[in-house]
């Protein structure tokens, strides 16, 4: 029963907690900029307003919209089928079908802005495609190393794990794929705003835009709250337990995510993926060197 | 006004034609020192994310295609505020061969081409002071009272009748 209870905060939270989240990384930036900034609610508010405000799309953009709902729902099935698989095993294969759901859902974001006629979407939704090629592919890469090495793929099998640096490397890769996905400077590069006039959702307007934010938030959630199940699972074992504190490391790596993101300066727009590239092949042959040493 | 549009009001730059000299103090507006974002202004890429167009210039014939394409792709409720004196009255430019002379000609044109604009605000000054700006906002957010004199009330009055 407390299990049941547990699952249903923690789902109806990573829907409306990831906007506030978003507030709170404003405050943080105004304060490091020396600023008073916005109130911790404004992301929600903004939200509100947007439902509140007319609909204006181009023509011969109807795709678009059926593919943002397509994009909102995947996005909230993700994160309950995540919150619910922890607790109770789905199936044997619950982080496979993660993972699975997680490219597609990133396909469906990708394929959003192609599908618009408008110069800077399309060229948005190029530079997204330019950074997916490296950073959900190699989210595959690591994943597959991840489950290559312990031959774990559900949440139910992390009790049989212990911490090990070959698996903890892996897991650092994860997080900075965590921090790339979403969409944080210098890897904003598909909305770009002044540059590319908000990119990827330079004609999405009222509600669909204040959806398409919505969603936003609901997938950095997601991106940090995956990884820190995976690194939380190595230290603990109750699922209950480990849902809560990954709920609370999630919020943590949020904070951490926002001042790194407030520190960082913007990179030149093919630098950035190349640079990223190299990192993450120099963690994977790391972790390998790691696993074949055993330590 | 709704509550909410009233506590986040996305801005869309609109020059129309200005010296830049109103545009460099929009800019001056958003940095650290005076912190817009405090009042849930955020200043947006596109019209079509944009509440409130800050229109800065006399609109220029050359401009005035573009000025009523980004005033169109704006979603309503839509607020212009025109800032500096080109844009409220045209300034020294309000009856030059290549200008319309400001936010009230444009109003009309608007008008003609039944393109709705549901509040205006006006914010004179050669250039525009920031704190001109801020008192916009607090206008908007019904932080602060409209102030107008006995004298321009009366003229009003006359004028229309
Ligand atoms: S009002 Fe003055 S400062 Fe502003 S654009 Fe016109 S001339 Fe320049």
């Amino acid at each position: 029963m407390i299990e049941h209870i547990v699952v249903s905060i923690i789902v109806v939270l990573s829907i409306i907690f990831p906007t506030i989240l978003d507030g709170v990384e404003r405050k943080i930036k105004a304060r490091i900029h020396s600023r008073i900034g916005p109130p911790i609610l404004q992301s929600w508010y903004d939200i509100i307003k947007l439902f509140g405000k007319e609909q204006v799309m181009p023509r011969n953009s109807l795709h678009a919209v059926m593919l943002l709902i397509l994009l909102t729902i995947t996005q909230v099935f993700l994160i309950v089928y995540t919150s619910v698989s922890i607790i109770f095993q789905i199936t044997q294969f619950d982080i496979v079908v993660i993972i699975a759901l997680f490219i597609i859902l990133q396909t469906i974001f990708i394929s959003i802005p192609l599908t618009i006629p408008n110069t800077f979407s399309v060229l948005g939704g190029s530079r997204e495609i330019a950074l997916t090629l490296v950073n959900e592919a190699l989210f595959i890469v690591i994943m597959g190393f991840f489950i290559y090495y312990t031959g774990i793929t559900s949440f139910k099998q992390l009790t049989q794990l212990s911490p090990t640096v070959y698996l903890l490397i892996l897991l650092l890769a994860l997080f900075i794929t965590g921090y790339v996905s979403s969409g944080r400077i210098p890897f904003d590069i598909a909305e770009a705003e002044p540059e590319l006039a908000s990119g990827l959702m330079i004609e999405f307007s009222g509600p669909i835009l204040g959806v398409f934010l919505l969603t936003f938030h609901i997938r950095r959630f997601f991106v940090k709250f995956f990884p820190s199940i995976l690194f939380l699972g190595l230290f603990i074992h109750t699922p209950i337990s480990l849902i809560i504190a990954g709920f609370i490391t999630t919020i943590i790596l949020w904070i951490i995510y926002a001042v790194i993101a407030a520190i960082l300066g913007r990179s030149r727009v093919d630098l950035a993926p190349i640079t990223l590239l190299k990192i993450y092949l120099v963690l994977i042959a790391l972790s390998i060197i790691g696993y074949y040493l055993k330590v | 006004m709704s509550k909410f549009l009233k506590k986040s009001i996305w801005v869309f730059h609109l020059n129309t034609g200005s010296c830049n000299a109103c545009d460099i103090e929009i800019l001056d507006v958003l940095t650290p020192y005076f912190d817009a974002e405090r009042f849930g202004v955020k200043l947006v890429a596109s019209p079509r994310h944009a509440d409130a167009l800050l229109m800065t210039g006399p609109v220029t014939l050359e401009a005035l295609p573009k000025v009523i394409n980004a005033i169109e792709a704006t979603p309503r409720p839509r607020i212009l505020i025109a800032m500096g004196s080109c844009s409220v009255g045209g300034g020294i430019w309000h009856d030059t061969y290549s200008t319309i002379g400001g936010v009230r000609e444009l109003l009309k044109i608007l008008k003609e081409r039944e393109i709705e604009v549901d509040h205006v605000y006006y914010i004179p000054g050669c250039p525009i002071r920031p704190e001109a700006i801020i008192y916009a906002i607090g206008l908007i957010k019904g932080l602060v009272e409209k102030k107008i004199s006995s004298k321009v009330k009366k003229a009003v009055r006359r004028t229309s009748g």
